[in-house]
């Protein structure tokens, strides 16, 4: 039985989790909060902008930056569920 | 032709002294076994540079003082002055490390080396090493049969100590035996004349073995059978010193312009070293008996006598070096430059790709990474100039109506020169660099490589299709018919904002503003994507522009499409650094074809 084989049947025994999963689902936690973060960012600034012509594209990068939020989510719940 | 009848030569040469004097034969079999060994070790050491060693160096180079002490124990566990510098000829021509900390590893290297002779002088001479050797020979060879490349490569240390210690054994014995029929010391020279003599046999001896190493067990054998006088030996070991800075000027010939100026740091260094060591040559030697009465060691064991005046005069070289290194480095890089431009346009090279990092997988794609990311910026140049757009203007913060404005050039640029001069060199050098490299990488890495090729390839198509459209960009900028100007402003603003964007993605650290500038880019490529958008048709039902003018704007808005994808592409491959947390997630969290067509259908 090969090293990494072997480790992977004791993390299996012991039940817990593989180091890949762990450290995606902790770096996908990581990247949501900075999402989150800029959301708000990004909310505030369209709040404060008047002229129109510029409040476009910062509604397109709310859309896109909710789109991402939610895609995580997704994700990391499926990773809970692995 | 010398090169030619050279060989033939030596091996007569060779063959005469094997059949005229058995001690000859065993002595240049015990070099040949030693330079054996340390080929042996080399490979082992390099089956462990795969990321280790690499990240090892990294992390331990970024002071001066970090380099020395990296060069020195580097060079201590290796017993191999001469790999490190070739390794670090690598990672400097990879970039991984600047001029200066090169210099200090190579100062460490130096002073590393000389723990190869308190090895032989104190230990190699003392007792029987040969007993030592056949064990590690027995396991080493057993190890690397091994599947396992860890294994391999302690199998390869051990037979490189093993052949190592063998030869040292063989040529001890062969001076013990030479000592009986003759007397190489009826040859020793007095005086300041002798020891240019002896320095200059101990450079020659060393540049044909390419080992200071095996130049100094040598000395050393030959010291301790009284072949040699003490003083001729400190010559020889002077001269060893500069001849082993031969291996990193061979190894800088195929390095960048840092890696040659290495290789002329490691020469000056030694030099310098030497003459300080030949001029004050007796003050050393009175240094050296009383470090040797201090610590113990007999006023006649001239063997390690010697590894004390190794030790005392490379150190006196970094001592008196230190403060000069950022003078050596401002004169290195004042007197050995870089290729002038033939004509107009500069002719703009590969930097940072060279064969030497070939062997080191990551050291390899760190390098090809960076190559790519340079290809990158002569991309930008000529995208933005073919567009006739200033660069500065696009990656600043001014409007993006404003940036369309401001001209670079009243004339078109020919993109095709720009193109031979600053980007087909640089590709078919990444192109054939990655060909080779490829053949020591893992799948994984090889996989990553693929994908680097892709951004390379994207990148000379993005070049290809601004050709196309840099005509009738200029063209219609000016022209009378506003719809038809309208719209080729609106291609040039959708492309200087693509442009800015990946600026952006190329130079920040922040995750979340490239997950969602790489968003933005492709959405935005498919929205302004006229023909699938119902602009076009919208324009020429109206009869707005004329047939002509919606061929024109038909073609040129699938080459600016064409950008737009290409460079998306290649911003995905290039900018996610393969290091962060970004890259474990850049398949989950990238946005599909699909999800842009469902925000798109959502909007409208």
């Amino acid at each position: 039985m090969g090293v990494k084989k072997f480790i992977q049947s004791v993390l299996e025994s012991l039940h817990m989790e593989s180091f890949e999963l762990q450290s995606k689902k902790k770096s996908l936690k990581t990247l949501l909060a900075k999402l989150k973060k800029r959301r708000v960012k990004i909310l505030s600034e369209l709040e404060f902008e008047t002229n129109q012509e510029k409040r476009k594209p910062i509604k397109e990068e709310l859309e896109l930056i909710t789109f991402h939020i939610e895609k995580g989510k997704k994700k990391l719940n499926k990773l809970k569920h692995t | 032709m010398p090169k030619n009848i050279f060989l033939p030569i030596v091996l007569i040469a060779l063959a005469y002294g094997f059949w005229y004097s058995p001690n000859f034969k065993e002595i240049a079999a015990g070099i040949a076994i030693f330079l054996f060994g340390m080929l042996s070790l080399e490979q082992g050491f390099k089956s462990f540079s795969g990321g280790l060693l690499e990240r090892i160096l990294k992390n331990s180079t970024d002071r001066l003082y970090k380099s020395i002490g990296f060069g020195i124990i580097s060079t201590s566990i290796m017993q191999s002055s001469s790999l490190v510098s070739v390794l670090t000829i690598s990672f400097l021509g990879a970039g991984l490390i600047g001029l200066s900390q090169g210099i200090g590893i190579v100062f460490g290297a130096n002073l590393g080396t000389t723990t190869g002779a308190w090895l032989v002088a104190g230990y190699g001479l003392k007792v029987n090493i040969a007993s030592y050797a056949m064990p590690m020979l027995v396991f080493g060879i057993i190890f690397i049969f091994q599947k396992s490349t860890s294994l391999k490569g302690i199998g390869y240390i051990l037979t490189g100590l093993g052949f190592l210690f063998l030869g040292i054994h063989y040529m001890k014995d062969g001076f013990e035996a030479f000592k009986a029929t003759i007397d190489l010391s009826a040859y020793s020279i007095d005086g300041f004349k002798g020891l240019f003599v002896f320095a200059l046999i101990g450079v020659s001896a060393t540049v044909v073995m390419q080992s200071s190493h095996a130049t100094l067990v040598l000395i050393i054998t030959a010291l301790a059978a009284g072949q040699i006088s003490y003083e001729n030996a400190l010559a020889l070991a002077i001269g060893a010193n500069v001849g082993t800075t031969i291996t990193a000027i061979i190894g800088a010939m195929s390095s960048n312009i840092d890696g040659k100026r290495l290789a002329a740091a490691h020469l000056i260094f030694n030099i310098v070293t030497a003459l300080i060591a030949i001029a004050f040559i007796y003050q050393i030697i009175y240094l050296v008996d009383e470090s040797a009465r201090w610590l113990d060691i007999a006023n006649d064991d001239y063997t390690l006598k010697l590894a004390i005046f190794h030790t005392i005069f490379n150190s006196i070289g970094v001592v008196v070096m230190i403060p000069f290194i950022n003078r050596l480095v401002t004169f290195l890089e004042s007197s050995i430059k870089a290729t002038k431009p033939k004509d107009g346009i500069d002719f703009d090279g590969v930097r940072y790709l060279n064969d030497s990092v070939l062997e080191f997988p990551d050291s390899a794609m760190a390098a090809i990474i960076r190559e790519t990311k340079h290809l990158y910026d002569n991309t930008f140049e000529i995208v933005s100039h073919g567009l006739n757009l200033k660069r500065s203007k696009i990656v600043s913060s001014m409007e993006l109506d404003e940036v369309i404005k401001e001209k670079y050039s009243k004339k078109h640029i020919n993109i095709e020169d720009f193109y031979q001069h600053k980007i087909k060199d640089i590709y078919g050098e990444i192109i054939d660099f990655s060909a080779k490299a490829q053949a020591d990488m893992d799948p994984k890495l090889i996989e990553e490589l693929y994908r680097l090729k892709l951004a390379n390839r994207d990148m000379v198509e993005a070049i290809k299709n601004t050709k196309h459209l840099q005509k009738n960009i200029i063209n219609y900028s000016a022209h009378p018919n506003k719809f038809i100007k309208e719209e080729y402003a609106s291609i040039k603003k959708s492309l200087a904002g693509l442009l800015r964007n990946i600026n952006i993605i190329a130079t920040t650290d922040e995750e979340d503003v490239i997950v969602l500038l790489l968003s933005k880019i492709r959405l935005n490529t498919q929205k302004n994507d006229i023909i699938s958008n119902g602009k076009l048709d919208n324009l020429i039902r109206n009869r707005l522009i004329t047939n002509q003018m919606a061929t024109s704007l038909m073609n040129d808005s699938v080459y600016a499409y064409n950008i737009r994808n290409k460079l998306s592409n290649m911003a995905e491959i290039l900018f996610v650094d393969k290091s962060s947390d970004l890259k474990k997630l850049q398949e989950d969290m990238q946005i599909t074809q699909g999800e842009i067509e469902e925000i798109l259908e959502k909007k409208d």
